[in-house]
């Protein structure tokens, strides 16, 4: 090699060094910060301020440390490159998510035999105190039991089915219990798609597909409604979040409309009325799944118009609730929402707020993930 | 990040804007600030330690005209009593505590120390200053600034290898900074920021989850594996930051000693040890095998010599037993290959000596990896099928494909395959290699290096995910 190339090659090297350090150097301290990052659904670390006394306490190296790492220029690309060098790895399983086939992520489950044995139990509390009143739930299985066809052949994700089953078995038997397993796996096998490839959450058919099986489990007329549909495109949930590949592919969203049916959507704690169950200010937003009511809010009093039955409802529920709120809204003219995670120490407990409301039946609708995790259904025996 | 993004280009920037005159004050001063980012206190201890050093390497000078004759010796010895005072202080007080509470039955508190970062490696660092000035080998340092910097040198400061004074003693007055060298020495850091950040972690993880899982998912298959991932886990993080010093060295003008030489492809464990952090087994070599006397008085004191050597090295790497029975482990098989295994081993075919010596290398590992005594004989028993677990279940597969093509990258990367196949790239397309080929892989290392970093401290906060 002459020494001219030599030469060039060294060079070479070095610029690509400096550039790279000093690139990332001055990308992070002189560019505006950001204040919050959609992708990771939280705060940014802002620049630290500086005293000497932070400096003594090792807290100033801290903040400085975690404002670069947040700070980092294009850190959400990054990122997205680190999955998918994991992925040429083969770790399939990333963040507690499995890169399905069909570009399905499936969140892993795995059961907490404690939390659910208590929240068996709360729930029949609840049955006990709310004697009198009918009381039905709808357990919902997630993507990874029901599109379990999806995942790759190797795992060690723990069977759904064995929690549905004990759940169903400690429950108390006056409470009518509904699991959509069959309908929602009949319905993948049709072609439809009842899960979000990026999210955790159904999707409004799969939500619809549980509906009319759970009404016709209960002997309920048939849903007879109308609707016409929106969509919003380059939905990327959750699920995608946790493990970011350049490969996903996007979800569409349905947001369905009874028009012929007036609604009255009142969030209590936050007086405010609207008249639609949509939140179209998420639309743009990374968040869409939030467009259905959006969120999650303590108690959501919705009135219809021309409901197919003069009934009033108790739903006591997650967030797998809200995009099936259009087919509750045309059944039954009077339905609360209520969400135990944020219904705490308020005036009524909820046997209580049955009682005052005459409320005509409580609905529990929740999914297995979420009742195999959360801490607050012992809200509900207060 | 900190380090790479803005340590980084900010020493090198000032001290390439500097003359020359003023480059060791900027090493020296940016060194401190390294050190005392993580823990502010112990730089103190450190400067009192090189304080320690530079007067008693100025008294240790045998030469100096007019001295008394035990001044040197005093001040050697001194300074072995600081250095070694320092280390069994910081380092293994509590340990002996624990150890005399459970044997005689005492109530000792123990003191809430935290053992300052990089204290085994400068303390023998500025000890062997001193036993090299008194045995003639190197002129004392007149300069406290210069002797600072080399102790305090921050690219070596926290995980070696361990400089010794006398290899670099001219590089501290007067070296030559060129685009060669700091060419060199991209590459290099690059490399080891490499098999730190991507496949150390990596592999690491597998280690962590495999050694975490409850005992009724683990198998003997499970245990081998999480231990060969542990053997792959140690030498890409040891030798990656060995390889990150040795690079930042050469972007400042210092040769640094190599410290590793693809140790995994040892045919017995006395190769092993040439090739496996060569800057702490010479050291010990130089500083207590051969003062004892090394092999030149006769069988059984060698013997002796072998094993105190061996027993210490274990010690130095922490203050436990597993570390202990991990030196005395290797002293054992260096002391039987020394007396008739390494001609047996010459005998027979090579792929079985290598086998003999990559498994004698992962027992080690085993050793090596628990500090907790009753979890390492768990996974002694795990390994060897002595607890009731299946050879292998459905856990271990589920690892075992997730894992197996890291496995096969790990294998490749601890041989010098690479550096052939650069090597021949080279010869064959000199402009093509040099000028595209190895800025590319440069430039790709870097970037997935960073994204691997920012995957780490990238965490989506999704507690209202339902």
């Amino acid at each position: 090699m002459s020494k001219k190339t030599e030469r060039i090659s060294q060079i070479i090297m070095v610029s690509i060094f400096i550039i790279f350090i000093l690139g990332f150097c001055v990308w992070t301290f002189f560019t505006k910060d950001r204040q919050f990052s959609e992708m990771e659904n939280r705060n940014l670390a802002q620049f630290p301020e500086f005293s000497w006394k932070q400096l003594k306490e090792g807290k100033f190296t801290q903040e400085l440390e975690s404002y670069m790492s947040d700070q980092l220029p294009f850190k959400d690309s990054l990122v997205t490159l680190k999955t998918d060098t994991d992925r040429l790895l083969m770790h399939n399983l990333q963040n507690g998510v499995y890169f399905g086939s069909d570009g399905y992520y499936l969140q892993n489950y795995k059961e907490f035999p404690v939390q659910v044995n208590k929240n068996i139990g709360y729930v029949n509390e609840l049955a006990e105190l709310c004697k009198g009143t009918e009381i039905d739930f709808m357990l919902v299985p997630n993507s990874i039991s029901v599109m379990s066809d999806k995942l790759p052949s190797v795992n060690n994700t723990e069977d759904q089915q064995k929690t549905i089953d004990k759940i169903r078995a400690g429950l108390d038997k006056s409470i009518k219990f509904y699991c959509p397993m069959d309908e929602l796996k009949k319905a993948a096998a049709d072609g439809a798609q009842p899960y979000y490839k990026t999210d955790h959450h159904w999707t409004s058919d799969g939500a619809r597909v549980a509906f009319d099986g759970f009404m016709k489990f209960l002997g309920e007329d048939e849903l007879k409604a109308k609707y016409d549909v929106k969509e919003l495109k380059d939905f990327m949930g959750t699920l995608y979040s946790k493990a970011p590949s350049a490969f996903s592919a996007k979800d569409t969203m349905k947001l369905y409309t009874d028009t012929n049916n007036k609604l009255t959507v009142k969030y209590v704690d936050q007086n405010k009325t609207t008249d639609t169950l949509f939140d179209s200010s998420f639309q743009d937003k990374k968040d869409k799944y939030s467009t259905f009511l959006g969120g999650n809010f303590p108690v959501v009093e919705i009135k219809a118009d021309n409901a197919q039955q003069d009934k009033k409802v108790l739903i006591l529920k997650d967030s797998y609730a809200n995009c099936a709120m259009p087919y509750f809204t045309s059944m039954y003219s009077d339905v609360t929402m209520m969400d135990m995670r944020y219904y705490h120490m308020q005036k009524l407990t909820v046997s209580e707020y049955v009682k005052q409301n005459k409320i005509d039946k409580v609905i529990l609708l929740y999914n297995v993930d979420f009742f195999n995790t959360d801490t607050n259904f012992v809200e509900m025996t207060f | 990040m900190v380090f790479l993004f803005l340590f980084l280009p900010i020493v090198l920037m000032l001290y390439y804007a500097s003359p020359r005159k003023v480059r060791n004050l900027i090493l020296f001063v940016f060194s401190l600030v390294f050190y005392a980012w993580g823990e502010p206190k112990y730089v103190f201890l450190m400067i009192a330690s090189t304080i320690v050093a530079y007067i008693t390497g100025l008294l240790a000078d045998k030469t100096k005209k007019g001295r008394k004759p035990w001044v040197p010796k005093v001040s050697l010895i001194v300074a072995i009593l600081w250095n070694m005072g320092l280390l069994l202080f910081f380092k293994y007080t509590n340990f002996f505590i624990e150890n005399a509470n459970s044997i005689f039955g005492l109530s000792i508190e123990k003191m809430g120390l935290v053992m300052p970062i990089g204290i085994s490696f400068y303390s023998f660092q500025t000890l062997s200053y001193v036993i090299d000035v008194y045995r003639g080998d190197v002129k004392a340092q007149k300069n406290y600034l210069t002797l600072g910097t080399y102790v305090a040198l921050f690219p070596q400061l926290i995980a070696g290898p361990i400089v010794r004074y006398k290899d670099v003693a001219e590089q501290m007055a007067k070296r030559k900074e060129t685009i060669s060298n700091f060419a060199q020495g991209v590459h290099r850091f690059t490399i080891g920021l490499g098999k730190k950040v991507i496949l150390a972690n990596s592999i690491g993880a597998l280690f962590d989850a495999i050694s975490n899982s409850p005992q009724d998912q683990m198998s003997v298959t499970a245990s081998w594996m999480g231990i060969i991932a542990y053997t792959f886990q140690i030498y890409f993080d040891f030798s990656g930051y060995s390889d990150m010093a040795i690079g930042l060295g050469k972007m400042f003008g210092f040769d640094f000693l190599e410290n590793f030489n693809y140790p995994y492809i040892s045919d017995s464990i006395t190769e092993f040890w040439r090739r496996w952090h060569m800057s702490l087994s010479s050291w010990f070599r130089d500083y207590v095998y051969i003062p004892l006397g090394g092999n030149r008085k006769g069988k059984v004191r060698q013997c002796v010599n072998i094993m105190i050597v061996w027993f210490l090295t274990g010690f130095w790497h922490g203050a436990n037993w597993n570390f202990m029975i991990w030196g005395v482990y290797f002293g054992i098989i260096l002391l039987c290959e020394k007396l008739f295994l390494l001609k047996a081993l010459k005998k027979i075919p090579k792929f079985i000596s290598h086998i003999y010596a990559l498994m004698l290398i992962v027992i080690g590992w085993g050793i090596f990896a628990f500090d907790d005594f009753g979890k390492l004989t768990q996974n002694f028993k795990n390994m060897f099928g002595l607890s009731g677990v299946d050879f292998a279940n459905h856990q271990t597969l589920v690892w075992f494909t997730g894992y197996a093509l890291t496995f096969v990258i790990l294998i490749f990367t601890s041989t010098p395959l690479i550096k052939k196949i650069g090597e021949r790239l080279k010869k064959a397309v000199p402009a093509v290699y040099s000028c595209v080929l190895q800025p590319l892989m440069v430039m790709a290392i870097l970037l997935i290096s960073t994204a691997y970093l920012a995957g780490n401290s990238f965490n989506p906060f999704l507690y209202f995910r339902f």
